[in-house]
């Protein structure tokens, strides 16, 4: 006894009107057909350009200024960080050409910054500060790491996620950083290593008012010196231009 | 195909897709044990702030002024006992969390998400998922406030109203009734990050931005409910009966303990809408002094095991 015509014919359509909408999102990110990929910029879920504002509300003390030596309050470092951190000295950092040690992607971006975020071409995205005016690049495409020499903002490698059609909401940037060159994760000398890696996942917020602001949940992993992944949340508001905007070098002491 | 079975099959389709759509706007289940994970502000968090230590705070004079007249004293009046359990408390607690679903028991609907209380004597926080409306302004204020959600994508966005006269920080910085919240709940893998937006007429200069994390823990057994605070003489009273504990202006002999314990001007210290953007470091530039090093609260990090993780460290 096999199926009538008809009843095969509603059982495909069905499969078929399911599969279209589980590749939904799939289709929207990567251009529909034969057509080519669509760009990271096409395919942006949220639009993370323009200038923003870190909004120090939380870890002031830690954040806003370079809190005293020993200072390790909140991170769940490792007996061996521990060792370090206390060794920190920023007189010897600078005078060693080593004041933007607390200034790679792990400490930038928990930093008192501004953000410029623009598209450097259609597959990456980047982001520069003007507190100790570095620039990450957040490239899009499944670009692997060159594994070149290790930097202090590393290689990032960014992806746009979500489900749904876009719109508020509907999805996240979330990047990979390797290949980081060791530093600070706070200003007074807790360390990270040549192992670390750092996940962020990004999402936009729109409040009623119009206000929009970045929340950005950021994942430090490092086997050396730290027990578990530091994980913490920070938030940036938008600002209507870079009249704000004020490039300052490294400083090791503050 | 005749007529009937191409709507038959049209029909099916439309019924798929609006199905298969649904379930793809679904959300996320937020559902579940979250461990707290307090990797930033973990003393303020767990043991408590310090005294006149208002860093972050974009409050405005009147806040300022009504902190520095607060003393723990006032907790141990019977009407005042419940003073830091309103629900923005949830923001800058220590506690593991439990997430509910609330269904319908007829239709299966969801009625509400509910955050438990995590053990602290917060009452949880119900985010009616059904359309109602808020109360009346006029409506009583009450420790569990009214919220109401929607979701923006796979976000949660809760707002809450009706709040009752609390806290923003534990060493007595004041919320207002007419302050309000707007949660956002969001998950990625295994970790949900809850972002708080308070506003607030009296006491804020301009909104307070505050948030954490937590992680997925399927062993947590924060309870779902548990004896939310009621007012009874925690504390032994030793003023006056009907006296309300506090120092007039002027009087706070730990007004500025906290700034020159870490060298900080007392402006920066007490807070302010200023003080919590970047171009303020360059006031503190000239006027802050560090202490030499670290010599209380110096580590820990969300249940770190100091003594097994072999750190030695000044605790207090």
């Amino acid at each position: 006894m096999g199926m009538s015509r008809r009843r095969l014919a509603i059982v495909a359509a069905l499969f078929f009107a399911g599969a279209l909408v589980d590749l939904g999102p799939t289709l929207q990110a990567q251009g529909r057909g034969a057509q080519p990929p669509a760009t990271a910029r096409a395919a942006a879920r949220f639009d993370p350009t323009g200038y923003w504002v870190a909004v120090v509300t939380e870890d002031w003390r830690w954040r806003m200024v370079t809190p005293a030596k020993g200072d390790y309050q909140s991170i769940p470092i490792t007996a061996a960080a521990q060792k370090i951190a206390d060794a920190w000295d920023p007189a010897k950092d600078e005078a060693a050409g080593e004041q933007c040690k607390a200034y790679g992607a792990p400490g930038l971006m928990r930093a008192p910054t501004r953000l410029n975020i623009s598209w450097l071409d259609d597959n990456t995205l980047k982001v520069e500060s003007d507190y100790g005016m570095q620039t990450r690049l957040l490239h899009f495409g499944g670009s692997k790491p060159s594994g070149g020499a290790p930097s202090a903002q590393g290689e990032s490698m960014a992806q746009w996620q979500g489900v749904g059609r876009g719109g508020e909401g509907s999805g996240s940037l979330f990047i990979r950083t390797t290949n980081l060159r060791p530093g600070y994760l706070r200003k007074n000398g807790v360390p990270y290593g040549a192992q670390a890696t750092m996940t962020e996942y990004w999402d936009l917020i729109t409040e009623p008012t119009g206000e929009q602001r970045l929340l950005m949940l950021l994942i430090v992993e490092d086997p050396q010196y730290l027990q578990q992944p530091w994980t913490v949340p920070v938030h940036f508001k938008k600002e209507p231009n870079g009249s704000k905007w004020d490039p300052t070098p490294c400083s090791a002491k503050f | 195909m005749t007529v009937r079975t191409r709507l038959q099959i049209a029909g099916a389709v439309l019924f798929t897709v609006m199905m298969t759509a649904s379930s793809a706007l679904a959300q996320v289940d937020l559902q579940g044990q979250w461990g707290a994970i307090n990797h930033q502000d973990n003393m303020a968090r767990g043991a408590g702030p310090d005294l006149a230590d208002y860093t972050g705070l974009p409050i405005n004079d009147e806040a300022r002024h009504a902190s520095l007249s607060y003393t723990a004293a006032v907790l141990g009046m019977t009407e005042r006992g419940c003073l830091f359990y309103t629900e923005d408390y949830l923001l800058f607690a220590p506690h593991n969390i439990m997430i509910e679903r609330v269904n319908d028991p007829v239709t299966g609907d969801i009625l509400a998400w509910r955050i438990s209380a995590g053990g602290s004597d917060r009452a949880p926080i119900t985010i009616w998922m059904d359309g109602r409306p808020h109360p009346s302004p006029n409506a009583p204020r009450a420790f569990s406030g009214f919220t109401t959600g929607q979701w923006q994508g796979d976000r949660l966005v809760a707002r809450m109203t009706h709040m009752k006269r609390g806290i923003m920080r534990r060493n007595g910085v004041p919320l207002s009734d007419q302050a309000t919240m707007t949660l956002h709940l969001v998950r990625h893998a295994d970790i949900l990050t809850i972002m708080g937006i308070i506003e607030d007429p009296i006491y804020l200069e301009e909104k307070l931005v505050l948030t954490g994390s937590y992680r997925l823990n399927p062993r947590g057994n924060a309870p779902a409910t548990n004896p939310t605070c009621f007012p009874f003489t925690e504390i032994p009273v030793y003023d006056e009966a009907g006296k309300v504990p506090h120092l007039l202006p002027g009087t706070n002999p730990f007004a500025e303990t906290f700034a020159k314990t870490y060298g900080l001007p007392l402006e920066a210290a007490h807070g302010g809408a200023q003080t919590i953007y970047p171009e303020f470091r360059k006031r503190l530039m000239t006027t802050y002094r560090p202490p030499a090093a670290c010599t209380r609260y110096c580590c820990g990090a969300g249940g770190l095991n100091i003594q097994a993780s072999g750190l030695k460290c000044q605790a207090r």
